[in-house]
């Protein structure tokens, strides 16, 4: 029986448009586990990156619940969820967005300094120490202009991870990188997920969702499907892939 | 119509930046335009009011036994002269009003249907001036404030003889020749009856060095002459000697240089701040439109995608800035108007002139010409860059990097985390706030400069080293009563004496030309001496460079000095400052004086004593040893109406300057901040999602607008120290200070860098409220 870390209840998200309302999320209910690699996946516009955010606190639902630690994201103030962003949850996005005057190095450690709890060296130590699991410790003092999309993708993951979050959340992580930085990042979030970092990642890249323990399925604001897999294996990728293809297509994807 | 519709969407997108602008372009004009006005308006009042009292291009006072038959035959058959009028006139030693005590020249004489009466609010005439009674005084405008005295008031005037004359005031009038409030000699009317009894009271008590009985001559210029007032004096001098025989001669150039000249000293002052706040308006100008282009690079890239040249683009910014700035200049010119009537208000008591009304409209006409020829070659060289777009790259998204490597980066640290980041967004984007830190120095300069002008006036020390003689205890003993030795006896008891000295003043004259010299008892305390030493022969003097200039004579060269016909030759030697005739004046020693045959015994001595409390003591001692005899005047900083005066203008000046400072610096920070803003839209975004606050980020924003405050300030001060001596020394040349001596106070310097630095600080958090909006969702791409 897995432990639900996150859940979401009712989720309605909605947008003025043309005068009315356009509904992007429509009563979702979802729960996330301790421990998974879940995976959102759904056609353009279908409102997986809506719901990350919704599920994440970066924006807040229009209607409904989600429950965080006992606590409910939507209705929870600034302060709240800000402490939540430097506590317990981590994000990486697609376009990295690191700060472009600050090096990798420091781009990882500010939001670390952010934690009360954690001293300065404390905090130095870790970021030394992710930027050799990511292998970018080399351009430590290089400007996020001075490196590739890749070195860049893994100093927003090593940012993402540095207080040791509860709960990752990636918005289509490998959408802006090439196919080399493509797998290294998904390595990583592999790596991580398997050393029991639970993490919520929306992609629309098929590669990307065979890293996943469960994929969920997208369609007009509501999850139409849900496919739970196995803790990924490189040599059966292959079956995975067609296993995970087949089950994409009868979603109509 | 394209460009219209440009303009329009571009106002419509950018109105902060238009209504800052805007903005502060109405301060800059309101300040200049009521600069211009309230000195246009003193200049026009003051010749009206001399055509109104019609006293002729030349006033001379001469002791009427000196105006000989010859004298006025020679003046009148002069082809420089069409008229000559004779005023009688009881001269007097000065005059007390309460406790205040004017020791300046009054001359009596029979009240004229030449005057204007004041009303009561001294803001307007009244329709007639009632005839004066027995025992009713009508005084001129500028001894109202001085004096501090009021309608019905007493008022004792000292004759001749220690006889002395009283009075109540009838009124105060518009008297234009000499009432100004800076002027040592006033004229004072008094009615045709008591004209006649203190006449002949004084008359009979003159002697060789007491005289009553004097005559103003008004001269007329001849409508033939075009000579200025001054060289009207000088020429007339050589035909008739009539300047080395006068007492003293004001021709009407003076009086409009001394009537103004506390005015147009302090409105330079203000001049010179609008026109550093105009400097800041082009920095702001200039660094708004270089992030603009920054900003909207892909949309220019757009525009020049479509057709759109380069010229065009550049029109459309440019009628934009220009647009906001005509807006400006309208709505300054209109609260100029408010503000020249405040301005105008706080002289009128110095100048003792009632001042036209309305705005000067060809100079603020020509000014505003001068802004606009000003801005648009501004506008156009900043709008170069415009070419260098590429329409491929801008949308491709190629514009260049907004921040940049900086040696001066310190490390982000925990315990110092918003600062050390708000720091290193200053280092990176330098280029950004280098505007922002000019802006700073200046307006810490404009007030670190102007509390520098009022810790001047308000520091003795400081006025004593430029030369004004600030004394404890000033002495008139008559001489029958005994000797000024035993006044020197009885403060000697009470405290030490610094110093003590004896001065006569009188006008002779210097290489052909009327100044007006100051005779000391001990030279060697002669005070702001620039150059050389004191005056300690007999065969030397000191003069001023002001008369340096004017005479074209230096420290060292042989000049010749006349008095009563007596012709003497001297060397200077050295240069100093004295604020007596604004500067037109030079000193020498008594031995010095005596050579041209001037009586140098004196019933006055003043003393600088080393116990300032004792003053009163020594005071009320001397007065009950030698009764009338004796007149005693102890300087009361609280009571000196005049200097009381100086600071409550400065004071005003003051709260101007600081006013229009911190607005400045709001509008500049709201510009600066607003589109720092959008630059950094996206970090702020990333901030938030890494856990900031919009409260510590808005801190962040405003500690780094205090770096840049603190930062502009240190250099606004560093400024200060280098130039707004130099600066103030320009400036108070009119007054005769040419040497201005500064008190660097810790107060002068840090409440200035205190109000910047906190404005600024308050107003970056204030503008930056808009950091709540940006919601990390902003960071998805779909």
């Amino acid at each position: 029986m897995k432990n639900t870390i996150l859940s979401a209840k009712g989720l309605c998200k909605s947008f003025a448009h043309n005068g009315g309302q356009m509904h992007i999320l429509s009563h979702v209910d979802f729960e996330l586990y301790e421990g998974d690699f879940t995976v959102i996946m759904g056609a353009s516009g279908s409102g997986k990156s809506t719901l990350l955010y919704a599920l994440s606190g970066m924006d807040r639902a229009t209607a409904g619940q989600v429950m965080y630690g006992g606590a409910d994201l939507v209705t929870m103030n600034e302060k709240g969820l800000a402490k939540l962003r430097h506590t317990d949850f981590g994000f990486i996005f697609q376009q990295m967005h690191l700060v472009s005057n600050l090096t990798l190095f420091e781009n990882i450690a500010v939001p670390g300094y952010l934690n009360k709890e954690k001293s300065s060296s404390e905090v130095k130590t870790r970021s030394e120490k992710l930027m050799e699991q990511m292998s970018i410790s080399h351009i430590k003092t290089h400007l996020p202009s001075q490196v590739s999309g890749g070195e860049q993708q893994r100093c927003a993951i090593a940012r993402a991870v540095i207080n040791s979050p509860k709960l990752l959340f990636a918005d289509e992580p490998t959408g802006a990188l090439n196919r080399k930085n493509t797998t290294e990042v998904l390595n990583l979030l592999t790596e991580l997920n398997q050393s029991g970092q639970s993490i919520l990642m929306v992609t629309h890249d098929m590669k990307a969702a065979l890293r996943a323990t469960r994929i969920l399925y997208l369609e007009d604001g509501k999850i139409i499907g849900e496919l739970p897999l196995p803790p990924y294996n490189p040599d059966e990728e292959k079956s995975r892939e067609t296993q995970v293809n087949a089950w994409l297509t009868s979603m109509e994807w | 119509m394209e460009i219209l519709t440009l303009l329009k969407a571009n106002i419509r997108r950018k109105k902060g930046t238009f209504i800052s602008i805007m903005l502060l372009t109405t301060i800059i004009v309101t300040i200049i335009t009521a600069v211009f006005s309230v000195r246009d308006n003193y200049d026009n009042a003051l010749d009206n009011a001399l055509e109104y009292v019609d006293s002729g291009e030349i006033n001379a006072y001469i002791k009427t036994d000196t105006l000989t038959d010859e004298l006025r035959q020679s003046v009148e058959n002069s082809s420089l002269v069409e008229k000559v009028e004779y005023i009688d006139t009881i001269a007097t030693n000065g005059a007390t009003f309460g406790e205040n005590t004017d020791g300046n020249s009054y001359f009596m004489m029979e009240m004229t249907d030449r005057i204007k009466l004041f009303n009561s609010s001294a803001d307007g005439f009244e329709e007639s001036v009632p005839e004066l009674k027995s025992g009713e005084i009508y005084l001129p405008l500028g001894l109202k404030s001085k004096m501090e005295c009021n309608v019905g008031d007493s008022v004792e005037i000292a004759l001749i003889g220690y006889k002395n004359a009283y009075f109540k005031i009838k009124g105060f009038v518009q008297e234009p020749a000499c009432g100004a409030m800076l002027m040592g000699i006033k004229y004072v009317f008094i009615s045709h009856e008591d004209f006649q009894k203190y006449y002949d009271l004084c008359k009979p008590l003159e002697t060789e060095d007491m005289h009553c009985d004097c005559t103003v001559m008004h001269i007329h210029q001849s409508a033939d002459s075009d000579l200025s007032p001054a060289k009207l004096q000088r020429q007339l001098n050589v035909e008739t000697k009539l300047v080395d025989y006068s007492t003293f001669t004001l021709n009407t150039a003076q009086t409009l240089n001394y009537t103004t000249l506390l005015p147009d000293m302090l409105l330079d002052v203000v001049l010179v701040f609008a026109i550093l706040l105009f400097v800041t308006v082009l920095i702001v100008m200039s660094h708004s439109i270089g992030t603009e282009i920054e900003i909207d690079y892909t949309t220019l890239g757009v525009l020049k995608s479509q057709g759109f040249t380069k010229g065009k683009i550049r029109m459309v910014i440019m009628l934009q800035y220009l647009i906001a700035e005509v807006i400006g200049i309208i709505f300054g010119c209109f609260a100029a108007i408010p503000l020249e009537r405040l301005i105008s208000g706080i002289f009128r008591f110095v100048t003792a002139i009632l001042p036209d009304t309305g705005i000067s409209v060809f100079k603020t006409l020509l000014f505003t010409i001068v802004i606009l020829i000003v801005s648009v070659i501004l506008i156009f060289i900043k709008t170069g860059k415009i070419a260098k777009i590429s329409p491929v790259r801008a949308i491709s998204g190629g514009r260049e990097e907004i921040y940049f490597s900086s040696r001066l980066n310190v490390p982000i640290s925990k315990k110092l985390l918003s600062a050390s980041l708000s720091l290193r967004q200053f280092t990176s984007a330098k280029k950004r706030y280098i505007g922002a830190v000019f802006i700073t120095a200046i307006l810490t300069f404009c007030m670190i400069t102007i509390n520098l002008v009022g810790n001047m006036f308000s520091s003795r020390n400081a006025l004593r080293l430029m030369g004004l003689t600030i004394a404890d205890i000033h002495v008139y003993l008559d001489e029958s009563a005994g000797s000024l030795d035993e006044v020197d006896k009885i403060i000697k008891s009470y405290t030490e004496i610094e110093q003590e000295n004896s001065t006569i003043g009188m006008y002779i004259s210097l290489n052909g030309e009327q100044l007006f010299c100051i005779m000391y008892e001990n030279p060697e305390n002669i005070n702001g001496i620039l150059k050389g030493r004191e005056p300690v022969y007999d065969n030397e003097i000191l003069i001023t460079e002001m008369v340096a200039d004017s005479l074209d004579i230096k420290m060292g060269d042989e000049v010749t000095v006349t008095s009563s016909e007596k012709d003497e030759s001297y060397v200077i030697s050295g240069i100093y400052q004295s604020s007596n005739d604004a500067g037109m004046a030079f000193a020498m020693g008594f031995a010095a004086a005596e050579r041209l045959g001037i009586d140098t015994n004196t019933s006055y001595r003043y003393y600088i004593i080393e116990d300032k409390s004792r003053a009163n003591a020594i005071a009320d001692e001397i007065t009950a040893k030698y009764g009338d005899d004796a007149m005693v005047d102890v300087y009361d900083e609280d009571a000196d109406s005049e200097m009381q005066m100086y600071n409550m203008i400065i004071s005003v000046l003051k709260i101007v300057i600081y006013v229009f400072s911190i607005i400045f610096a709001f509008v500049v920070v709201r510009m600066v901040c607003s589109k720092t803003f959008i630059q950094e839209r996206t970090d702020i975004g990333i901030y938030k999602a890494m856990g900031f606050t919009s409260n510590k980020l808005r801190l962040g924003f405003a500690i780094r607008f205090l770096i840049i405050a603190v930062i502009g300030s240190v250099f606004g001060t560093i400024l200060s120290v280098l130039l707004s001596e130099k600066i103030l020394s320009q400036l108070f040349r009119l007054m005769g200070m040419s040497k201005v001596i500064l008190e660097f106070t810790a107060a002068s310097m840090l409440v200035p860098i205190g109000a910047i630095s906190l404005s600024f600080f308050v107003f970056a958090y204030l503008v930056s409220r808009r950091v709540k909006k940006v919601a990390v969702r902003e960071l998805v791409v779909e």
